[in-house]
């Protein structure tokens, strides 16, 4: 980070240069320009003000031209005056305005001197008008001596010369004139021109101003910006130096960790109090030391200080533990992590150590090793003991499933033989008395009577025998199946216990398994048992149905309900309060992977069995179990 | 040809009474054969073709309310009357969902059983009782049933 702030001061620094040259040939450029313009308006200037003095210039010398002419004609007027009249007034006049003239023309000649053309003009003028003055001078002086003069010739000659005369003077002001108009146009080019370049070095100086203004702007702000940066990076080295400093002060304080620095070749560069405390050297005596000088003799021959070093170096870290010598000898257990340091090209400088005593915590840690081995040596104990109840609770479970089938085989049989053989017998004996009956005809006093008297009590007999067969095992159980036994069940349940059922099956209920349909009777015989002795209820419901894979015998009455104390008792034990009855059922329910369920309240009671449906019931373990108790018992 | 009677039962006694009843009753029939269970008796009825077959219900194997709804799936003229020790209101429904002709309890053979092929052979029903009778006793019982019934809705 401090680099690239260098680099970049260094590249603004230089734009920063450039810049500023540029601004400074601009501002001088546009001084320059500025001075141009201010020469050319000096220029424009004198141009104009040297087409002022041009003009009054030839204002002048037309002005003398029209004074030698004055001077001529008014010498003129007084000579032909004096010669007509010889009056001494006109002499004088005449001398007066003939001494005026040669002044007059060398004023003249002063002015057109410049001009090479008017010169020769001026000096034909000059040489003209001394000839008219020599001529006047003479006709004066023969005048004045009293000589007649020839006024005629004198005229003719004046005219003449007066009319050459006038037409040099013509002359010169024509030229004064033509001259006059050429050089006001050559001011007024000039003038042009230099308001000319007054205006576009004027417009080009402001231009320039204005960029220099803004490059002055730029620059500014740059600067402004440069210097807030360098203020922060100042603010933020001099925060991360106090970090530093306070970083190091922490280092320093902390006993309970040896804190240090090696350099790439494992020599100690660094030592914080707390490796003072836990390795016994001063900071003085071990930095430069190389770290192996911590490891116990064996460890230094297996190499593994340069092993530490290497995993570090190549993973970044090394976590480990084991012992280390103290300066005293002694040795401490120690729980080291080595860091590699390095810098921003990758290139390792050095590494950082942190080293704990670890000593008590392994001790504590044996400790507790060797107390959960105990532990887990009491839990297997535990585990063995239990499994041992389990498997005596597992053994007398299958003990009560096989007294209960034993129960039911012997009942079954028990109820077959009644009926099948007894109640045969019985059968053909009333048969047979019937028959006898008849042969003794209706006599009631003897043999007839003895006779009707069999046939009561072998209907009797016929009738108990019945009874206690189909309470021994359901009549159509195995020859029409558990809907039609119900039924069947239902009608002597009634007559029985004058208690009304209703029974409602589904229909195309089909049949179950053997041990589903006996159980679920049992369930019905051992339900409506109690709903007779218990319940005091005059009806009973029973409902049989298939539904989400399970078969339901539901027996419902309007009775007083079982006491909810009973009920209430130790939830899953529950049916233990209420007696061998239902238990037997529930075991019932068990054997087949089926369940139990008891509601009641103060409107009755409902006893709900479920089992899985018969065409799913296919479980060997269970067959095998009851099989594997049945020869254990038998 | 006279009339042919096929006895099922698994209990020697009985096919002895049996024997004894038709014999002492002076009728002109055949017992043509005698099954000990379900299966023989389906066997025999096919083998061969009896007027009558008398069926008990409890016989190991298949039982006589099977073999009678097979036998009636035949489509023979074999005629079934259902003979045992049940006696339930539950007897009469059974055996006719099975396709029998009628019942008659074991403790009212020598009353019924000679009653009951007659009314067999005659094309009639036998459950129980003769259907004369039954539809005298249906009319007789059903509205006092109904009073019952209704009594004790109301109750």
């Amino acid at each position: 980070m401090p680099i690239e702030t260098v680099e970049a001061g260094d590249s603004s620094r230089a734009q920063a240069m450039t810049s500023r040259k540029t601004t400074q040939r601009i501002f001088l450029f546009a001084i320059l320009l500025l001075c141009v313009s201010g020469t050319a308006i000096y220029f424009s200037f004198s141009y104009f003000l040297e087409g002022e003095h041009w003009v009054a210039h030839t204002q002048e010398v037309r002005d003398a031209v029209g004074e030698v002419e004055t001077s001529i004609s008014a010498a003129a007027r007084a000579r032909t005056s004096f010669l007509m009249s010889g009056h001494a007034a006109a002499l004088d006049e005449y001398h007066q305005a003939a001494s005026r003239i040669p002044g007059e023309i060398a004023r003249l000649r002063y002015l057109t001197e410049d001009n090479p053309d008017q010169v020769k003009r001026c000096a034909e003028l000059a040489a003209l008008t001394n000839a008219r003055l020599s001529a006047w001078d003479e006709a004066v002086g023969k005048k004045q001596q009293g000589k007649p003069v020839d006024l005629t010739a004198l005229l003719q000659q004046s005219v003449t010369q007066g009319s050459r005369s006038a037409e040099i003077a013509e002359a010169v002001r024509a030229e004064e004139f033509r001259l006059l108009l050429q050089r006001t146009s050559a001011v007024q080019r000039r003038f042009i021109l230099a308001i000319l370049t007054v205006v576009l070095g004027f417009i080009l100086a402001l231009l320039l101003l204005y960029f220099h203004y803004r490059l002055l702007t730029g620059e500014l702000h740059a600067r402004i910006e440069a210097e807030k940066a360098a203020r922060e990076a100042y603010e933020r080295e001099a925060a991360l130096r106090h970090e530093q400093d306070r970083f190091r002060l922490f280092v320093d304080a902390v006993k309970d960790y040896a804190i240090y620095v090696l350099d790439p070749s494992g020599s100690v560069a660094s030592w914080n109090q707390g490796a003072e405390r836990i390795k016994g050297y001063a900071a003085a005596e071990v930095i430069g030391k190389h770290f192996s000088c911590f490891f116990t003799d064996e460890d230094v021959r297996d190499g593994k200080p340069q092993e530490e070093l290497r995993i570090a170096e190549q993973e970044g870290r090394f976590e480990g533990e084991g012992w280390r010598v103290r300066k005293d000898g002694s040795r401490f257990w120690a729980n080291i992590v080595l860091t590699a340091i390095k810098d921003q090209n990758g290139q390792l400088s050095g590494f950082a150590k942190v080293t704990r005593d670890f000593t008590e915590r392994r001790r504590d840690q044996e400790r507790l090793r060797q107390m959960n081995s105990d532990l887990g040596a009491q839990v297997a104990e535990r585990v063995v003991a239990e499994e041992k109840l389990a498997n005596s609770e597992r053994s007398l479970r299958q003990l009560s499933r096989h007294l209960l089938d034993t129960q039911d085989e012997e009942r079954r049989r028990i109820g077959r033989e009644l009926h099948d053989s007894v109640g045969q017998y019985l059968a053909i004996l009333k048969m047979h008395l019937d028959s006898l009956a008849s042969t003794v005809g209706g006599n009631h006093d003897g043999a007839g009577g003895q006779v009707a008297e069999c046939l009561r009590l072998v209907d009797e007999a016929i009738k108990d025998v019945r009874t206690i067969s189909y309470l021994l095992y359901p009549p159509m159980l195995e020859e029409l199946g558990l809907s039609s036994a119900i039924a069947w069940y239902l009608e002597g349940f009634s007559k029985r216990s004058s208690i009304k059922t209703t029974l409602e099956v589904e229909p195309e209920f089909g049949r179950q398994t053997r041990e589903i349909e006996l159980a679920l009777f049992r369930v019905l015989q051992e339900s409506l048992a109690n709903v007779h002795r218990h319940s005091g209820s005059s009806i009973a419901i029973i409902k049989l149905f298939r539904r989400n894979g399970q078969v339901t015998l539901q027996v419902e009455d309007r009775g007083r309900g079982i006491p909810p104390e009973l009920l209430g008792q130790a939830d899953q034990h529950w049916l233990g309060s209420l007696g061998v009855g239902l238990r037997g059922m529930n075991e019932r329910m068990r054997q087949l992977s089926g369940q139990i369920e008891v509601s009641s309240n103060e409107n009755g009671t409902t006893v709900t069995a479920s089992v899985p449906d018969g065409s799913a019931l296919a479980d060997p373990a269970l067959e095998l179990g009851c099989g594997q108790a049945a020869v254990n018992l038998s | 040809m006279g009339t042919r009677i096929l006895l099922a039962d698994d209990h020697e006694i009985v096919l002895e009474g049996i024997r004894t009843l038709v014999a002492k009753s002076g009728r002109p029939w055949e017992i043509c054969g005698e099954a000990r269970n379900g299966h023989e008796a389906v066997e025999m009825v096919k083998a061969l073709k009896p007027d009558v077959a008398v069926l008990d219900i409890t016989m190991p194997g298949m039982s006589g309310l099977e073999a009678a709804r097979i036998i009636s799936k035949l489509g023979t003229s074999c005629r079934l009357l259902i003979f045992t020790m049940h006696e339930s209101g539950r007897l009469g429904i059974e055996a006719r969902d099975c396709g029998a002709h009628g019942y008659v309890l074991k403790a009212q053979a020598a009353r019924d059983l000679i009653r009951a092929v007659d009314y067999l052979l005659a094309g009639k029903s036998f459950f129980g009782t003769p259907p004369e009778e039954q539809k005298v006793k249906a009319e007789k019982q059903n509205p006092s049933g109904i009073f019952c019934q209704a009594f004790a809705f109301a109750w």
